[in-house]
């Protein structure tokens, strides 16, 4: 587990982009999303900074909608500047997972 | 409902004790001087023990509200988010942005204490490390101006704050510009704005409430222990006599007035451009 928690933390912000991508969502259900889609372990504690952080940098935007258990929850939603965000991403993460395949392969 | 956690209870008995000295000290002085028929002084130590009162109800209300805020978590979710509450008042974040956290995190602790999670799943079983990244999920690095600036606000409200004094104690019914505090408060509680209250912060943020206390008392008690020291033995030297008996307005006129406001309005401003600034550099 230890060897693959920075990596894991680098690929987590755009992950959580992809997945506000399909889904607005609120902070809880990204981490569960996280956890069924093979994350080991995904803690609020990692996921809400990033949520704050891409927040701020307007590349997600929140709203508040009513819950049954307890106070309204924050959804969150890409915004424009993160879909752009999004397609980086997805070429940067296809170029690397592209090297190290190679890599990988010839060893 | 939960009975109230260890932390409470260490502020509100910290409360009660400063009340209490606040009060004792007031009376020792009171009983102390000749004329105890003085209208002034009698008004003035109404005052102080109203205030003193007053102070610890606040910190026991404050507590109470998190309590009501918080109820739908059990104890262990409510003693972290306690934590986290109490740790975010030494953050360099907007009013706005720390009770917009605060909500969040509620939510989320709710939303996980619903799923069956304990608070060292939700953590990572490091609650200090998770309180240091949410505020640092905001970008705001340049702590030591945010520091500096909050300091230049607190001696600003200070000296309005003693002047206020000053004028209803003694010069009631002439001009609020007329009242001459002098160099003594500040010497004594104008080194708690800019060190006293910044080491407070360091300290909550790093949830180490008996050492932020401590701090207080510290510095009171070093600002005290001079000017016992220097009235008692370095009178001779001109600038500790000039400390002792010179007095002076802290707001002279209408000029000084304008100028004083200003320059807290501006620091408001400059904290307003700083986080602007970190949320671009993200």
């Amino acid at each position: 587990m230890a060897r693959d928690t920075q990596l894991l933390k680098g690929l987590l912000e755009g992950c959580i982009l992809a997945l506000l991508d399909n889904e607005v969502t609120y902070g809880y259900r990204v981490v569960e999303l996280l956890g069924k889609y093979g994350f080991r372990e995904p803690q609020e504690a990692t996921v809400y900074p990033i949520l704050n952080r891409l927040e701020k940098k307007g590349l997600l935007k929140s709203e508040k909608r009513p819950s049954d258990l307890g106070p309204p929850r924050k959804y969150y939603m890409l915004t424009k500047d993160g879909a752009k965000e999004l397609e980086v991403f997805k070429n940067e993460w296809e170029n690397v997972k592209k090297t190290a395949d190679r890599l990988l392969e010839v060893k | 409902m939960k009975t109230m956690t260890k932390q409470s209870k260490l502020i509100i008995c910290l409360s009660l004790f400063i009340s209490g000295a606040l009060i004792f000290s007031a009376l020792v002085y009171f009983f102390g001087i000749s004329d105890t028929t003085d209208v002034d002084v009698t008004w003035m130590l109404v005052a102080l023990i109203f205030i003193a009162i007053l102070s610890a109800v606040v910190v026991y209300a404050a507590r109470k509200k998190i309590r009501t805020r918080a109820k739908l978590l059990n104890t262990e979710f409510f003693i972290a988010y306690e934590s986290i509450e109490d740790s975010m008042e030494g953050s360099v974040l907007s009013i706005f942005e720390r009770k917009e956290t605060m909500k969040d995190i509620l939510g989320l602790f709710i939303d996980a204490q619903n799923s069956g999670r304990t608070v060292e799943q939700v953590t990572g079983g490091d609650l200090s490390g998770f309180i240091i990244q949410v505020q640092d999920s905001f970008g705001y690095r340049s702590r030591l101006l945010f520091t500096l600036i909050s300091g230049v606000q607190y001696a600003i409200m200070y000296l309005f704050m003693v002047q206020i004094y000053e004028w209803v104690r003694n010069t009631r019914g002439e001009s609020f510009f007329s009242a001459q505090p002098g160099y003594s408060l500040i010497v004594v509680l104008l080194p708690i704005t800019f060190i006293g209250i910044p080491l407070m912060r360091y300290f909550i943020r790093k949830q180490k409430i008996f050492w932020a206390m401590a701090v207080l008392f510290i510095n009171l008690a070093i600002g005290i222990a001079f000017m016992e020291i220097t009235c008692a033995s370095f009178m001779h030297i001109e600038w500790i006599r000039s400390i002792h008996e010179d007095v002076f307005s802290y707001v002279p006129g209408w000029g000084f007035l304008v100028l004083w406001l200003g320059i807290l309005a501006a620091s408001f401003g400059m904290k307003w451009f700083i986080r602007r600034i970190s949320i671009k550099k993200l």
